[in-house]
């Protein structure tokens, strides 16, 4: 006969209903716990969407220093500190620079005012691979991506290589295969879409695509807005639309990484000068007369970059190779953007400075004050209401227990008479924690399967259960549940025979 | 671990610092293997050096000590550690946990000190032949198999009849009496102390029910000891009985055992 299977009949079958009770309220405080996290998850893509394209820490170096210095520096700041990502390239600020308005037709539509404009060349490349696997007729080959657009389908520009043929091949992602058609066109082969009317295949791409692109740029902290002019045209128009501010922010981002047409330089606007420039947000080639120069630009589309007035009101923002070309730096850099939330900015900027000295640094928190000021006053409410929700478990658990010992004062002492030593209130919190915690756990998983269907109906990336914004409210239960073991210890020391006159 | 006696040395119980104490300077000796009584009037201390020598509640002990065997017992936390394997307790009031149907009650000590379930049967099993009451004058207090058990007849089970265990609290004072010694000989202990042992019964159910509890097979006198707080007349004159003390004002007298008086 177990010892449990009495105290579980003298003690926790009368207790079942109330058992049940809190079980029910900590699922309901799990849960809201586990929003209120994931809440800060909203703010944190508003906050890329505003200013996203602003890094946690930017560093304009005073003397120009060549990639392979660059790189090692990365590298060992990101093995000591553990940044997100990085960018790094040139800057360049012209004074007065103005834009020539090409209507298409040999002919000048117009001429920008002259404005204080920099130039910002990020080398998206670099040391990154721009590989991809091809599989064709059981063959494996690594091809070199040169470009991707657009035409109606997904178009991969791959360089020809003597082994691969015009012939179906595929691409095996995430586990399954995405069928293509290799083309020959001319100088290059592309890659096209075998089944583009297949939403499975197209949402793989699409998965694929983002992978490949999150090689060389944060997709996160690219700061490119969905462009609110195109016109969805499907039944279904919020699908088509999500799919082209996908499509678009996909292929802006591919142009910068790739440069495109020889002759013409794919660039990004800051809003202010996109906005003078471009009439309707639609693509526009201009030249941009700066320091005596005249830069062909295909200006793509703007990238949300207001908080960018504490550096340069006006950016001009485009492949570091193009820049290279076009204002000759010779293989150098002179600029440094760091991504990261959670790297010690102070170490870093310490680290470099150390290699460094005359460099100079901007944090994020002083590009964009009002920013950070509003996420400081959301995330202390947010802690607020987890401390109020957390100062309501700890009630509800201490009355739970000053009434466990009320109630079962002197079955406890008879069954401490009898040698029973043990936290029986503890076990049961432990008890109702874990079936809270797995409850909670099933029905947040549910919802976000729910939501997730939603999402990847509108190309949307699925979203996970976020295990620290899960494991937070578990690790205060736990923290709750120690010290009512430590209270629960002292407690039931306490209890002695015939201290209440229980027994007389 | 080997019993040689429960004994107390200049134990002074004094629940208000204001007044007297109740009892001063006890020097008193259990002996093993023995039958000890204690007598006294209501308010001479009586249940407070019960709960001082089980080491039940120690919170009127203002100085002396207290030991079992060879182990001086200083709190209740010792006590309890011991005592499942040292002391088998009867209460004057009982009490038994309502949750627990009878047979749970009397399993309850013997479950918490971790003995096996073959022991456990066979313990029940020696407490049933001996409480068995069918062939004698107080057949009336129920056998102990039917103070654990009510038979239904009426349920629909392979035997025909099923044995459904009682509620404590469908029983009589009687019953409980025998339930709360059945509960506290579940366990083979070396002491025994009880506290108004037998009081819900008349002089001729205390005769049957006494000598049932010093059956031989119980062993009480052959290696257990009985120590018993009453106030019942009939112990006094019993020849088996080894010990009798008195309270008398703050200190215990030591009274001519009966074998003696014989």
């Amino acid at each position: 006969m177990k010892k449990s299977i009495f105290l579980y009949k003298a003690i926790v079958r009368n207790y079942l209903p109330i058992l049940a009770g809190m079980v029910l309220s900590f699922v309901a405080i799990i849960m809201v716990f586990t929003m209120l996290l994931h809440i800060k998850g909203f703010f944190a893509y508003y906050e890329n969407i505003s200013a996203g394209f602003i890094p946690e820490l930017k560093v304009r170096l005073e003397q120009d220093i060549d990639g392979r210095a660059m790189q090692q520096m990365m590298k060992e700041i990101d093995q000591v500190h553990g940044i997100d990502s990085f960018q790094y390239g040139y800057s360049k600020n012209f004074g007065n620079a103005s834009f020539e308005i090409d209507s298409g037709f040999n002919s000048l539509e117009g001429r920008s005012l002259e404005k204080d404009i920099s130039v910002i060349g990020f080398d998206y490349i670099a040391d990154r691979p721009t590989q991809i696997e091809l599989n064709q007729k059981g063959k494996r080959f690594n091809a070199e991506v040169a470009y991707v657009d657009y035409f109606g389908n997904w178009l991969i520009n791959i360089e020809k290589q003597e082994n691969i043929r015009a012939e179906p091949c595929h691409i095996t992602f995430d586990g399954q295969k995405i069928d293509f058609q290799v083309m020959d066109f001319g100088s290059v082969y592309t890659l096209q879409l075998r089944n583009p009317d297949d939403p499975a295949q197209l949402k793989l791409l699409y998965d694929f695509l983002t992978d490949f692109i999150s090689r060389f740029v944060d997709l996160q902290n690219t700061g490119i807005p969905a462009n609110r002019f195109e016109t969805p045209v499907d039944s279904d128009s919020q699908i088509y639309a999500r799919q082209i501010y996908i499509k678009r922010k996909l292929l802006d981002c591919f142009k910068l990484i790739f440069s495109g047409n020889s002759g013409t330089t794919n660039a990004m606007l800051s809003t202010p000068l996109y906005h003078g420039i471009s009439r309707y947000n639609q693509i526009q080639n201009t030249i941009l007369n700066a320091g005596g120069q005249n830069c062909r630009l295909r200006t793509m589309d703007f990238f949300n970059i207001n908080a960018e007035k504490f550096y340069n009101n006006n950016v001009v923002l485009m492949n570091y190779n193009d820049f290279s070309c076009l204002f000759e730096t010779g293989g150098k850099y002179n600029l440094l953007y760091v991504y990261g939330k959670n790297f010690p900015e102070k170490a870093v900027v310490n680290q470099i400075k150390s290699r460094y000295p005359e460099a100079r640094f901007t944090v994020r928190q002083d590009a964009i004050p009002t920013l950070s000021l509003q996420s400081e006053i959301f995330h202390y409410c947010i802690y607020a209401l987890l401390s109020l929700f957390f100062i309501v478990v700890c009630c509800i658990v201490m009355v739970r227990f000053l009434k466990f010992y009320m109630v079962f004062h002197s079955d406890l002492i008879f069954m401490k008479i009898y040698g029973y030593q043990g936290a029986v209130f503890t076990r049961l919190l432990w008890f109702v924690l874990l079936a809270s915690a797995g409850v909670a756990y099933l029905i947040i998983d549910h919802l976000i399967s729910l939501h997730n269907v939603v999402l990847s109906k509108y190309y949307f990336p699925e979203i996970s259960l976020d295990l620290v914004s899960f494991g937070v409210p578990l690790a205060l239960c736990a923290g709750v549940l120690l010290g009512v073991y430590a209270l629960e210890c002292k407690q039931f020391k306490k209890l002695e025979y015939g201290s209440r006159g229980d027994f007389s | 671990m080997t019993a040689r006696a429960i004994s107390c040395r200049n134990l002074s119980l004094q629940f208000d610092k204001n007044t007297e104490p109740i009892l001063q300077d006890i020097n008193l000796t259990i002996p093993e293997n023995s039958i000890v009584l204690l007598y006294g009037a209501t308010g001479k201390g009586k249940t407070s050096l019960f709960n001082a020598l089980t080491g039940l509640n120690f919170s009127g002990v203002r100085q002396g000590e207290i030991y079992w065997g060879k182990r001086a017992i200083p709190n209740t936390r010792k006590a309890n550690k011991l005592r499942p394997d040292f002391i088998s307790l009867i209460y004057s009031h009982f009490y038994f946990l309502q949750s627990l149907n009878v047979e749970e009650n009397v399993l309850l000590p013997a479950v918490f000190s971790g003995k096996s379930s073959k022991y456990i049967r066979r313990r029940l099993e020696l407490l049933s032949e001996v409480f068995d009451f069918e062939d004698q004058l107080t057949a009336q207090l129920n056998f102990f198999k039917k103070i654990l058990y009510s038979t239904d007849n009426h349920a629909n089970n392979k035997n025909g009849n099923h044995r459904r265990p009682n509620k404590v609290t469908k029983l009589s004072n009687g019953q409980r009496e025998i339930v709360n010694i059945a509960r506290a000989l579940i366990v083979d202990t070396p002491f025994i102390f009880a506290d108004e042992l037998l009081r819900s019964y008349s002089e001729a159910e205390t005769e049957v029910v006494w000598n049932r509890l010093l059956d031989p097979r119980l062993g009480i006198k052959q290696n257990k000891t009985l120590f018993m707080i009453t106030r019942k007349e009939y112990f006094r004159h019993d020849p088996r009985v080894d010990l009798v003390y008195e309270i008398d004002g703050q200190a215990i007298e030591r009274r001519p055992a009966p074998r003696r008086q014989l």
